[in-house]
């Protein structure tokens, strides 16, 4: 039993260290833009076929294609962003609409990755030598152990970024008051822009680490990310990027240790017992309130 | 001499004239066969697979005249819509099939999940419907009078093969885990039967829901209840991850039995199939004198003529509805009707008159197929083999599979 739970404890942080980015892009997007991403894990996906692309005809490993999709998914939100958002501005309910919108971009953006690779799981042909490494009594997977270092220099590059940084400061001052902000001179739509690229360049990297951690995807894998997304931004506060980098680290914690002590089946269900939990108790999330102010 | 005809008659003839050469006219149009086939979702890749199958025979009876029912030749034409792998739109699909596509007979879409959203809509148009990929024997204990499995074994002799390899190979326990799906369940619960049959301790039996992404601790709990065999049934995205987890875990048992182990896709993945064991029923190995359409090796010269840019080559969802094709048109053959009950009657009685491309056939009253049993396969570093039944065998099984490290 203790070798279980060392492995719980061991895989709930970097699984839930992949949550906690899945669920951070989502909840810059909704904290800045109000707009809910529902093709957010297709823009996940969409990342771990990037990697399977890079690597399958240009032999480029995850490890670099961490890189170039970021960059790559970063200019795509650029451009997905003027295209996509100015019309959701017009609307009487923009919520609602984007809600809508992204729906139909997540049934598009499955379908599309459908047409070009087919409905089958595919499966990045690559493991780190050695694949993986004893610690105490347990083995952990370097794929793995690699998932967990990029997302901690990710989580610190990006809390650095919100408080340290000017462009940081503002994001946070538009979630906060956006309309403060824009009295004070800040280049309202410019700044949405940055976020929506931000939020696209941050899922396009998780959607690599996902391929290194959860080996097989396929195109419609995203909503099962989208719904992790929203469990997670919804425990962390919405709006909140650093509740949900502790909501994502939580999650993944709990549904680990749920499949210790009980069936796996039950797993799960953890997840929206977390969900409906933290609605009914603390609407405001894990630092929801504590942030906003 | 002539002789005169009063009116009446001459009337009555013409009238009987015009509706034989009507009837003619209709016996000479093409049986209408229904189908649902997953574009889009979980089963999509498995469905096309199957598709494929279906029109090489399509392809088959048409190239020989079609067939004949009531003394004319009748060609078979394939009404494909699509079901998104989604329970609740089959049977809405089948009854647009039914109702508005006016199809003569059906075919069942893929697998368990599906087929037994479809059926309710056949049985209440009482149109008859072949299975080609549904085992889940829940669905055969539900009273249906017009299903007939034509090559898919019933779900709970799916397993056997594999447990019955493991007994011969001596292994004393087993951890069983499983998706929890119909197929899955049936396969599981009918291997821990027969594990328990020859005396193999079940050492776990769990199931996981849909979506689970991460089975480090599934695995960890099969290895820590002391199993020699692990035998974690789902379908290929989550195999693959259970193959690759494995791997990284360095946990190993001495055989791992993952059903689709063999298949093309699954393949792919590398060093992280290797030694696993799996089913099939389509091998160069695995020739079986058929009764009716084509063999094996004209069935995969077939697909590569009609399939030549399909990113797989054929496997056992392709034989599967092949065969069920070519059992179909046994059947008709027999029956000389395309009416349900007629059919029915028919495909009872063929037992064990039909061969096709995955083997004999034979069915009970409610449609359940006992034959067609699957071979068992091991991934080697030349690449699959057939390993048991000992007859078809094209290598020795290794077991227990070499430790990871020595896998080259």
């Amino acid at each position: 039993m203790e070798l279980l739970i060392l492995n719980g404890l061991a895989n709930g942080l970097i699984v839930g260290g992949i949550y906690a980015l899945v669920g951070v892009s989502l909840t810059l997007l909704y904290g800045v833009l109000r707009v809910v991403n529902f093709a957010h894990g297709e823009f996940v996906i969409a990342g771990s076929f990037f990697a399977f692309v890079l690597f399958s005809t240009l032999k480029i490993p995850p490890l670099l294609a961490v890189p170039l999709a970021a960059v790559a998914f970063f200019a795509a939100g650029w451009l997905l962003y003027y295209v996509l958002i100015p019309r959701l501005a017009r609307s009487d309910d923009p919520e609602l609409m984007s809600f809508l919108m992204f729906y139909g971009v997540s049934i598009a953006a499955a379908a599309l990755m459908l047409l070009l690779f087919e409905a089958d799981s595919r499966s990045i042909d690559f493991t780190f030598t050695p694949i993986s490494v004893q610690i105490g009594p347990i083995y952990i997977s370097t794929a793995r152990l690699v998932a967990l270092a990029i997302t901690i220099v990710i989580s610190i590059a990006l809390a650095l970024f919100l408080f340290r940084t000017l462009p940081g400061k503002a994001l946070r001052a538009a979630i906060m008051n956006p309309e403060a902000i824009q009295i004070m001179g800040v280049d309202i739509v410019r700044l949405s822009a940055f976020a929506f690229a931000l939020a696209s360049s941050l899922a396009g990297v998780t959607g690599v680490l996902v391929a290194l951690v959860f080996p097989a995807f396929n195109p419609f894998s995203g909503a099962e990310y989208t719904i992790i997304a929203f469990i997670v931004v919804v425990l962390g506060g919405l709006g909140n990027p650093v509740g949900a980098l502790l909501a994502g680290v939580v999650f993944g914690l709990a549904e680990q240790m749920a499949t210790v002590f009980l069936p796996q089946a039950l797993a799960q269900i953890v997840g929206f017992v977390i969900l409906v939990g933290t609605i009914f108790l603390r609407p405001s999330g894990l630092l929801g309130t504590r942030f906003r102010r | 001499m002539t002789i005169k005809l009063p009116r009446r008659t001459l009337l009555a003839g013409a009238a009987g004239a015009i509706a034989v050469g009507s009837a003619q006219a209709q016996d000479a149009k093409p049986i209408r066969i229904g189908m649902t086939v997953s574009s889009t979702g979980a089963f999509a890749l498995a469905a096309q697979s199957g598709l494929r199958g279906a029109e090489i025979w399509v392809d088959d009876v048409n190239a020989r005249g079609g067939i004949t029912v009531g003394g004319a030749k009748r060609k078979v034409e394939l009404v494909k819509l699509d079901d998104r792998s989604d329970k609740t739109t089959v049977p809405k699909v089948y009854e647009t099939l039914i109702k508005e596509e006016k199809v003569d007979l059906c075919f069942g879409p893929f697998g368990s999940t599906l087929t037994a959203a479809a059926v309710n809509a056949t049985e209440a148009a009482e149109k008859f419907m072949v299975i080609w990929s549904a085992s889940a024997d829940s669905i055969y204990q539900q009273g249906y009078k017009y299903v007939v499995s034509a090559t898919q074994q019933a779900g709970t002799l799916l397993g056997r093969p594999g447990v019955k390899a493991f007994a011969q190979l001596g292994a004393k326990k087993i951890a069983f885990a499983y998706l929890d799906e119909p197929f899955p369940a049936a396969l599981t619960n009918g291997a821990i039967d027969e594990a328990k049959k020859l005396g193999i301790e079940v050492t776990m039996n769990e199931k996981f829901a849909k979506g689970t992404k991460d089975f480090n601790i599934l695995i960890q709990k099969a290895k820590a209840s002391g199993a020699d065999v692990f035998m974690p049934t789902a379908y290929e995205g989550d195999q693959m991850t259970i193959a690759r987890q494995l791997r990284e875990m360095n946990v190993e048992f001495k055989a791992v039995y993952l059903v689709y182990a063999s298949q093309p896709q699954f393949l792919a993945i590398g060093k992280d199939a290797l030694y696993h064991f799996s089913q099939t029923l389509l091998h160069e190995r695995i020739n079986w004198k058929v009764t009716g359409g084509l063999d094996r090796a004209q069935m995969m010269e077939r697909y590569a003529k009609l399939f030549p840019n399909a990113q797989y080559p054929a496997d056992f969802q392709t034989a599967l509805a092949y065969g069920a094709g070519a059992a179909l048109e046994q059947i008709i053959v027999e029956a000389q009707s395309l009416e349900a009950a007629k059919l029915k009657a028919a495909a009872l009685k063929l037992n064990n008159k039909i061969v096709t491309v995955t083997g004999p056939y034979e069915i009970d009253q409610t449609g359940k197929q006992f034959k067609s049993e699957f071979a068992v396969m091991q991934n080697m570093p030349s690449g699959p083999e057939a390993v048991f039944p000992p007859e078809i065998a094209t290598a020795k099984a290794v077991y227990p599979a070499p430790p990871y490290k020595d896998r080259k």
